[in-house]
């Protein structure tokens, strides 16, 4: 039985001690995309949350009773990206016609984290851990989570970096990537929390 | 045999996906903690991504458009899941370091983005010798990053230990991916200046996966000439109904197209509408509203600052069938807009010249037109420009940013235009 201070420990280790993006590289793209403003990151992290937290809920579910009483192991690749693909489609238009409040807020980017690395990721780390439906859920927030601290604290350093002096060919992308690989190190110091 | 060997220098050389075009950056970093590595996943990916070129290049017929980009997912997670259980079978230890990076090649930014991009246009032949390109020059990168990185991480090469000096163990764990990476990219704008000076056209480089790997708008030579004739039709077409609107300046009920195209009219609420319609559509693989994109994208001349909101007025302007879905008829989109608050992503200072503006910028999912859509019209340009102003000279510059272009909507041939607007 899954007791709650195993999920605490997944809350804590899946957000900071084994962050999505600054240790495990899932979800670059929109990482490093996005993060150009506080606002537009928080809007991502917020989609992000919804998508990772929604859709590792559902292929856990289905992984469980569709794949492993049928002996299907080995197509939980195909799987999980179809579902994940249809189920973003789904909310989106739900939450067109149903929550506008939140279809405004979030909906131009639920099509960016769809195929992200980070929504496929977990899924499958959910799998490979051997974790249940609940604590793969809570992987998924935790995860998701993780990944919204971090865009946030990069737009944040972004934003000020916009106003620095830089040579030509730093600007840009190779001080986004110094920026990033510094929050790694730091973010390394978490590793003696668990 | 000449465009399959020119395919292969594409791949390795000029457009190469990790040096030049910076696509598929997850797998890139997670797995060049070694040399080895490297080379395994690199090899992986090239298997996959020939095969699954050649096997859509041979199906290109035969997959709807529509629902292309399901079906390239499902082909694609078909090899990889092949190739996932072989590694398992017959090289544990590479399958044991690489992890869950192998289940992830299917949304590697480079085989989806070369499926789209050229398999699904091209034959069999030069399909799988482009596949082949990709996934030496990926190779490559790959390898060369990982003997970096494991050089002066664990001064080792493929596992071979030198003992030359102290390894710097920060190479080879998460951080020292990042710092590789920015040398990496900051010698390619290096380049890419010193190209750009030079009057070359250096575009391509690190023109990829800044957005999402799933709307990867790969600028591809070939997809840019494959559409140059569509555009020219277009620009043709929208003239021609231009001048006819000219001539019927009564008429109300105009089909939603010439309305949009002539008079740039159209409420914001329709374009941004459209805007995230096409977003979701573009999920679904609807080529028509791409094809648009990127036609609008590539016709050479005219330029726009605010070059997002131009394409996004087009792709309306002939989209009603987007609109459609959503069951939303265009007409009632009119008596919505004026003051609705409801209305999502209504920016009342948007305005569009109704001259069709298209930006060399054919970015599908801009970040920065999305961005200004949404909040207010912060120039970004202006800010590397003049770092130091104030707060009250942005908005003085805004401001004077807008009246220039309610001026400059003032000279516009359509009058018409002006009356729509409010």
């Amino acid at each position: 039985m899954i007791q709650i201070k195993d999920l605490l420990i997944i809350l804590i280790s899946s957000s900071l001690v084994s962050n999505v993006v600054l240790s495990q590289f899932l979800g670059l793209c929109p990482f490093l995309g996005v993060s150009k403003k506080i606002e537009t990151s928080a809007g991502m992290g917020g989609a992000v949350i919804f998508v990772i937290t929604l859709s590792s809920a559902v292929a856990g579910l289905i992984y469980e009773h569709l794949l492993v009483p049928f002996g299907m192991e080995y197509m939980q690749t195909i799987v999980f990206i179809l579902v994940i693909a249809a189920l973003v489609q789904f909310v989106e238009m739900f939450l067109k016609k149903f929550v506008r409040g939140l279809y405004k807020a979030l909906g131009v980017y639920l099509p960016l984290i769809t195929t992200n690395c980070a929504v496929l990721g977990v899924a499958l780390t959910n799998v490979q851990k051997q974790y249940g439906v609940l604590a793969g859920t809570v992987n998924g927030f935790a995860t998701a989570v993780g990944f919204t601290i971090a865009i946030i604290i990069l737009a944040g350093i972004r934003e000020k970096i916009e106003y620095n002096d830089l040579l030509p060919s730093v600007k840009g992308m190779p001080i986004v990537l110094l920026t990033a690989g510094l929050m790694a190190i730091a973010f390394c110091g978490f590793s003696g929390l668990l | 045999m000449n465009k399959s060997l020119e395919r292969l220098y594409n791949g390795i050389v000029k457009e190469n996906p990790t040096l030049v075009l910076m696509l598929g950056m997850c797998p890139t970093l997670a797995v060049t903690t070694s040399a080895f590595n490297g080379l395994g996943m690199g090899l992986t990916t090239l298997v996959v991504l020939t095969l699954s070129n050649m096997i859509i290049s041979m199906l290109r017929k035969v997959i709807p458009n529509k629902i292309r980009i399901p079906a390239f997912i499902v082909i694609i997670a078909s090899f990889v899941t092949i190739m996932q259980l072989i590694l398992q079978a017959y090289m544990p230890d590479l399958y044991k370091a690489l992890g869950i990076y192998i289940p992830l090649i299917v949304v590697n930014c480079i085989i989806l983005g070369r499926a789209e991009a050229y398999a699904y246009k091209n034959p069999v032949l030069p399909s799988i010798f482009d596949g082949l390109g990709m996934g030496i020059g990926f190779t490559i990168a790959l390898t060369l990053i990982g003997l970096l990185r494991e050089f002066l991480g664990a001064c080792s090469v493929f596992g071979y230990e030198l003992g030359w000096f102290a390894p710097v163990g920060i190479f080879r764990m998460a951080p020292g991916a990042f710092f590789v990476l920015a040398l990496l990219t900051a010698i390619q704008n290096k380049v890419k200046i010193a190209g750009e000076k030079r009057g070359r056209d250096m575009s391509h480089i690190q023109s990829g996966c800044a957005k999402d790997c799933m709307s990867c708008n790969m600028i591809c030579k070939e997809r840019k000439e494959s559409f140059k004739d569509e555009t020219e039709k277009d620009i043709k077409a929208a003239a021609v109904v231009t001048e006819e609107k000219k001539k019927e300046p009564d008429i109300i009920e105009t089909p939603i197209e010439s309305e949009n195209i002539e008079t740039g009219e159209e409420p914001e609420s329709i374009e941004t509408n459209e805007k995230t319609e096409t977003i979701g559509a573009f999920e679904n693989g609807e080529a028509t509203e791409t094809d648009n994109e990127v036609a609008e994208a590539d016709i050479s001349g005219i330029e726009d600052e605010k070059a997002t909101e131009e394409p996004v007025a087009n792709e309306a302007a002939e989209e009603p069938v987007a609109n459609e879905e959503t069951g939303e008829p265009p007409v009632k989109e009119t008596p919505q807009k004026a003051g609705d608050e409801e209305v999502e992503f209504e920016d009342p200072d948007f305005e569009s010249d109704g001259k069709i503006m298209i930006s060399d910028d054919d970015d599908f999912l801009d970040m920065e037109g999305l961005e200004k859509m949404m909040e207010d019209d912060v120039d970004l340009d202006e800010k590397e420009t003049k770092p130091s102003e104030t707060e009250k000279s942005k908005k003085k510059n805004r401001k004077k940013k807008r009246k220039d272009k309610k001026d400059s909507s003032h000279n516009n041939t359509n009058p018409e235009g002006k009356e729509g607007e409010l």
